[in-house]
């Protein structure tokens, strides 16, 4: 009893390496791994199907799949977090192939969960707003979807997500302001069509 | 926009989303780097708008208790849940499969369970 509380205090102590290291003949030390790793890779994968059964079976699919290959793996640059979000990635590339369904974050659902305006004519309002966003976010290429997933839902800094995105830090930020600047121009437009439309609508 | 303020917009910009992860003001970190307002409200309010939208999700504790003991050996895996990760042409493959074999015993009882024995059995008209 004594030996298991220090072996797991040990775990957790021990950075990723190392308990990769274990990880290869030692169950337990990949248990802590997925404890670090599990919560965040759902939060991606569940954003990228939207909904709970498949997130959670495709979870299950990236710890399965990384267990059983965590005896070849070989830190060449890729950490062990964007190692498995590669996994997750290309399971979820594959579900959407099967699946035929196309490669959108299907946030809408949950927006509305997230407001936190209580005023019922301010949450309308946002409400309209996100779903402006949203819009303006599918119509976004895959990999500036993948970005926003990782920094806004994971919360990755620029390096790791240039260890998944396999890109550099400068190039990860340079995304990111691009991205930030088709999404305001996006919704400006969209805006201003809006504004333009009203007048035409109070005439007919 | 040269490349040196493209650089200082980017770390502004990555400034501000750590700050409102982080719930910290945004205001000081702007009035301290030489951005003006007018080009990085637009930005910082797209910014604040997808820290309102993303909220990460949690899965739900059974399911990653179950996940974990199954990893860890103590639970054996769930026969529904292999069979609902092989790929969707497995699936489709065994469905096939299925129904052939469930058309097939349909037909050999609307028949009358011939088989080939029973032809060679049959006693030959003289």
């Amino acid at each position: 009893m004594m030996k298991n509380i220090f072996r797991r205090k040990s775990y957790k102590d021990l950075d990723d390496t190392e308990l990769v290291q274990l990880a290869k003949d030692d169950k337990e030390a990949f248990g802590e791994l997925y404890e670090r790793y599990m919560p965040k890779i759902y939060s991606y994968i569940y954003y990228r199907t939207s909904n709970q059964h498949d997130a959670e079976d495709l979870t299950a699919r990236v710890f399965f799949r990384a267990m059983s290959h965590i005896g070849n793996y070989v830190d060449k640059g890729v950490p062990f977090q964007a190692w498995l979000y590669r996994i997750a990635h290309n399971l979820v590339a594959n579900w959407h192939r099967d699946q035929g369904r196309r490669k959108v974050i299907p946030l809408d659902d949950y927006v509305v969960h997230s407001l936190k305006s209580e005023s019922p004519d301010r949450l309308a309002e946002d409400s309209e707003e996100q779903e402006k966003l949203m819009e303006a976010i599918h119509r976004l290429p895959e990999e500036r979807q993948q970005l926003l997933l990782l920094k806004f839902i994971d919360q990755l800094s620029n390096a790791e997500i240039g260890d998944i995105m396999d890109r550099t830090e400068g190039a990860i930020k340079s995304l990111y302001h691009r991205t930030l600047l088709s999404l305001r121009d996006e919704l400006q437009m969209q805006e201003h069509q809006a504004t333009n439309r009203r007048p035409k609508q109070n005439k007919g | 926009m040269s490349s040196s303020s493209d650089a200082k917009m980017q770390n502004l910009l990555d400034a501000i989303t750590v700050a409102l992860q982080h719930d910290d003001d945004i205001e000081p970190i702007i009035n301290k780097s030489n951005i003006s307002h007018e080009e990085i409200d637009g930005l910082a309010s797209v910014i604040q708008s997808l820290h309102t939208a993303f909220t990460p999700i949690a899965p739900s504790a059974k399911f990653a208790n179950n996940l974990h003991a199954e990893l860890m050996g103590t639970r054996p895996r769930r026969v529904v849940s292999t069979v609902r990760h092989l790929p969707a042409r497995v699936h489709v493959a065994a469905i096939i499969t299925i129904v052939a074999g469930f058309g097939l015993l349909v037909l050999r009882r609307l028949m009358g369970d011939t088989t080939p024995q029973d032809i060679v059995d049959e006693p030959l008209a003289v």
